[in-house]
């Protein structure tokens, strides 16, 4: 079989004449006489001249056409394959663990106890009543506690559901987790400096107030583009 | 310019992650069921269907390579 070289390749564009080449898995083909390879362009997005060995792949059809057009070489340098993106694989136990679903378990805590927190905040500045705002403290303690759970099942849902590829929807989710943690540590040492007796006289009280009322939009936010990620619209 | 490219590619690269799962699920699904098929038709039913399900994921690797190979592309230019 003839040795092509890329130069060869690469000036079997099917234009003006010259021969349409294709390459796939190091096999080259002359796809000239082939009416779907009209002026060197296939359904006007594969230009002939290429190394099309992932195209292929992704294609509608299989390899079976390649059946129906003349190999006339193969390339001289190949190179690496072409190959689809890789997942990365969990070790054994991980791949157990993630099949309970540890992201959507856990996720539930930090959203309903920093909600609740927001929710007993609110309570506590309409009645003003003591033990409502202690009780939004222990909430929001709590959700604190389960928030790492949270954050480091979905980073690993991310590496090994989604190949941990960086997209605009991650990009948000991790950064709303990030101000998560933020307004969750400034509230809590903001509320754990300020006097027992707290309440509206308190300075600070307002910050504080305003810090917890602001994880409920938050963690709302994280959820509905976890649930945008996973679940049909 | 350049960005607006990019940020159509991620969209895309978007929707073919979130694609990706979702046909394994489905493969791993019709694999189980055909393994507790009663009866011969059913299995090969089953079976057919997670065929086709592990070749729709090979294929979106194959678009989510492509999309981020083009990425790069942009982003090098």
């Amino acid at each position: 079989m003839r040795s092509i070289d890329g130069d060869e390749l690469e000036g079997g564009d099917g234009v003006e004449g010259r021969p349409a080449l294709v390459a796939v898995e190091g096999r080259v083909y002359d796809v000239s006489a082939s009416r779907m390879w009209a002026d060197g362009k296939h359904m006007k997005a594969h230009a002939a001249g290429r190394d099309l060995t992932l195209e292929l792949q992704a294609a509608p059809h299989g390899p079976e056409v390649l059946e129906r057009v003349e190999q006339v070489g193969e390339l001289a340098e190949p190179g690496a394959p072409a190959r689809a993106t890789q997942f990365p694989e969990p070790p054994a136990l991980l791949a157990r663990v993630l099949a309970l679903h540890p992201h959507p378990v856990s996720v539930h805590f930090p959203i309903a106890l920093c909600t609740t927190a927001a929710l007993f905040v609110l309570l506590a500045l309409i009645f003003g009543i003591p033990s409502l705002e202690r009780a939004a403290l222990y909430n929001l303690g709590l959700g604190v506690l389960a928030a790492p759970a949270a954050i480091l099942t979905g980073l690993l849902s991310w590496r090994y559901n989604y190949g941990g590829v960086w997209t605009p929807i991650f990009r948000r989710k991790t950064a709303l987790s990030v101000l998560l943690l933020l307004l969750a540590a400034v509230a809590l040492t903001l509320r754990l400096a300020l006097p027992e007796s707290f309440g509206p006289e308190a300075p600070l009280h307002w910050v504080y107030a305003v810090l917890v009322l602001a994880h409920a939009p938050t963690v709302a936010a994280i959820g509905f583009l976890g649930g945008n990620i996973t679940f049909p619209r | 310019m350049a960005g607006e490219e990019v940020k159509r590619i991620e969209e895309l690269i978007e929707v073919i992650l979130r694609s990706i799962p979702k046909e394994r699920e489905a493969r791993n699904l019709y694999r189980q069921t055909a393994a507790r098929a009663p009866n011969e038709m059913a299995r090969l039913l089953f079976e057919r269907l997670s065929e086709q399900e592990a070749v729709h994921e090979q294929k979106l690797r194959a678009v989510l390579e492509l999309l981020r190979a083009e990425k790069r592309e942009i982003e090098s230019r």
